[in-house]
């Protein structure tokens, strides 16, 4: 029996077990809750961590015909720091999209016998899961708006990366996952009217996305018009509670420059957070494009 | 394979857990019981014992809303042991060492969604503790109902079980219990002594259930003056599903008739709530009707709260009585 949830599989898995009367049930979970972390964390149960290069999903959701790439990057990168923790428990038995690809019994084998379920009858020709995963196929590669593959890349490539087995990267926010306070439902792709701050609202914010755990450096790209010089800006990192943390800098020459601010986070488990962007007084001269923001761990943060 | 085992947490429910456990193992290994009420607790102790896939007893001493309906979607045999609860709450204080409050929340909690499963027509409900006679013929019946073969070791095995307890002493515990502990023991369990085999259709709930804004057992009356906050929270204790209506004995006296108190029945979640704008010093009856159904796994919570800060006054609960709508 298959469970599938989003997020609440612990309970939805007790009751499709007390109702089926099923020997044993599958669950699987896309959204993983903290509350299923810590229950395979304490358990030391087995479970399966199936990882693939975060991009090729967005990928295959984009040559299916989404329109809203940015929900799904959005959606995809707040489940790589989850993953990366469900990786890090003693039970978990890692595979990847690549040994899916395998013909043959490769992969399947593996899972049974890391669950125990191996029969020793069983020769490889005589497996019940001969060809249990020839029809998978890796997605096409789809042709991507300008501008979008950088989104794609930047946000997710590390986490290709660190499921390899590397260690985490940098990510790279580009501007089309951010928000103008004039617009929100648009990208800062047009210079902005610094005036537009107008009673605290931010010029700039977003994306609101999970990093795993630690102490963050987050570098802001902007350009600046020569009117802008002597104005200062105001650079927030928040969450859902509030401001963790702030910068301020004056502008003191037109064009491209960029400011850092740092950041820890250092709750129970991984947080969204975003980059918040607001200028000092009302009716500021100038204006300012925002390019990217680049995210560096400096120490990684403890699990939960 | 799961077995599973509602009833109060005594020791009647103890034996015919272990009874069915023995019958589940037959011949082969011995089956492991386990104790969960939550279904998160299910996973957590199926995890925890590496269970899933072998014969286990799942023994539930206070099935949710959910689990219940779980159970009876299940269409699979099971017992449910509604045995009198003052037994479970003799044997909570005598045997592990809980407080009387305490055993008295467990013991009401278990009755109450213990009730809930006893329409369940895959349920064998044993209301009353077998005298050694009968023991023979229960573990008969038991074995036939869980559909599973008994042999003449295993009666053996439940006949000298069941004579090794000790049933004279909740009488003896009885005898010694003050006179508050009475009233409040037949106030709140007394409704399931009497009610069988309905569901019962009044509670007692006694001020002592309730905790003031500081957490401290309710004693007297409650000073309002202050920010807004709960003032009153209490008794946290499991209802059988069912249409109910709480009726609040509150009195009011010197600036709190100055104020709006908001009464919530909470179960999880908000389940109904009322506001009171006392009108005269001294007692009102505050009544709010709520709903108890299959998604309620949480206990009965109720809360009375002041809406704003007061300067001065005083708010007392003399008692709440809880009755089943028709």
């Amino acid at each position: 029996m298959v469970i599938s949830g989003n997020g609440g599989t612990v309970d939805e898995a007790a009751l499709a077990l007390v109702r089926s009367n099923a020997a044993s049930i599958v669950v699987t979970e896309t959204q993983p809750s903290a509350e299923l972390f810590s229950l395979l964390k304490d358990t030391g149960a087995r479970f399966i961590v199936a990882l693939e290069d975060p991009r090729a999903i967005v990928a295959a959701t984009a040559a299916a015909g989404t329109s809203d790439l940015r929900s799904v990057v959005r959606e995809v990168a707040n489940v790589c720091p989850l993953l990366l923790d469900f990786v890090s428990l003693s039970g978990a038995v890692v595979i990847r999209a690549e040994d899916a690809h395998w013909k043959g019994i490769g992969l399947p084998l593996k899972v049974a016998t890391e669950f125990g379920l191996v029969s020793d009858a069983c020769g490889p020709d005589t497996h019940p899961w001969v060809g249990a995963n020839d029809g998978l196929a890796l997605p096409p590669n789809p042709i991507l708006p300008m501008g979008w593959n950088a989104m794609i890349d930047g946000a997710l490539g590390t986490y290709a990366g660190t499921f390899e087995g590397a260690p985490l990267g940098n990510i790279t926010w580009t501007r089309e996952l951010f928000s103008t306070g004039g617009d929100p439902s648009g990208y800062p792709q047009l210079p902005i009217d610094l005036r537009s701050t107008l009673n605290g609202r931010f010029l700039v914010y977003g994306p609101y996305l999970s990093l795993p755990l630690g102490t963050w450096s987050a570098e802001v790209f902007f350009g600046f018009s020569v009117d802008a010089v002597g104005q200062t800006i105001h650079l927030n990192i928040g969450n859902l509670k509030g401001t963790i943390a702030t910068s301020e800098f004056v502008v003191t020459q037109p064009g491209p420059t960029s400011a850092e601010i740092f950041f820890s986070l250092a709750g129970g488990q991984n947080e969204n957070v975003e980059i918040r962007i607001l200028v000092g007084r009302d009716s500021a001269p100038g204006q300012m494009t925002f390019e990217h923001a680049v995210l560096r761990q400096i120490a990684n943060g403890k699990l939960r | 394979m799961i077995f599973f085992v509602v009833g109060l947490p005594d020791y009647f429910t103890n034996w015919c857990e272990r009874f069915v456990a023995v019958l589940a193992a037959g011949s082969g290994a011995p089956a492991e019981i386990l104790h969960a009420n939550l279904p998160r607790e299910i996973c957590r102790q199926m995890l925890e014992h590496g269970a899933v896939g072998s014969k286990i007893v799942l023994s539930i001493n206070q099935p949710g809303g959910r689990l219940r309906a779980a159970l009876a979607e299940s269409q699979r045999p099971y017992l449910v042991i509604l045995d009198n609860p003052i037994n479970a709450l003799c044997e909570l204080i005598c045997d592990k060492g809980q407080r009387f409050d305490a055993a008295l929340r467990l013991a009401a909690s278990s009755a109450a969604a213990t009730v809930g499963c006893t329409f369940d027509r895959h349920a064998m409900v044993l209301r009353n503790r077998p005298r050694d006679d009968d023991v023979h013929g229960l573990c008969t019946a038991i074995a036939h109902h869980m559909e599973m073969p008994c042999t003449e070791a295993m009666l053996e095995w439940a006949v000298e079980a069941w004579k090794n307890f000790s049933h004279d002493r909740v009488y003896e515990w009885r005898e010694n219990l003050d006179v508050v502990q009475r009233r409040v023991t037949q106030g709140v369990l007394g409704a399931f002594i009497h009610s069988e085999p309905n569901v019962p259709s009044r509670f007692y709930w006694p001020p002592c259930l309730f905790v003031g804004p500081n957490g401290a057992s309710l004693e007297n009356v409650v000073d309002i003056t202050g920010r807004a906050r709960n003032l009153i929270t209490g008794p946290g204790l499991t209802l059988p599903p069912g249409a109910w209506r709480l009726v609040l004995e509150l009195a009011f006296f010197g600036g709190a008739l100055e104020h709006n108190f908001k009464v919530s029945v909470c179960a999880g979640k908000v389940l109904s709530t009322a506001r009171v704008l006392p009108s005269h010093e001294g007692g009102l009856n505050v009544a709010v009707d709520f709903q108890i159904d299959h998604s309620v796994d949480d206990p009965v919570t109720v809360e009375i709260s002041l809406d704003r800060a007061a300067f001065d006054g005083t708010i007392e609960l003399r008692g709440a009585t809880v009755d089943v709508l028709q």
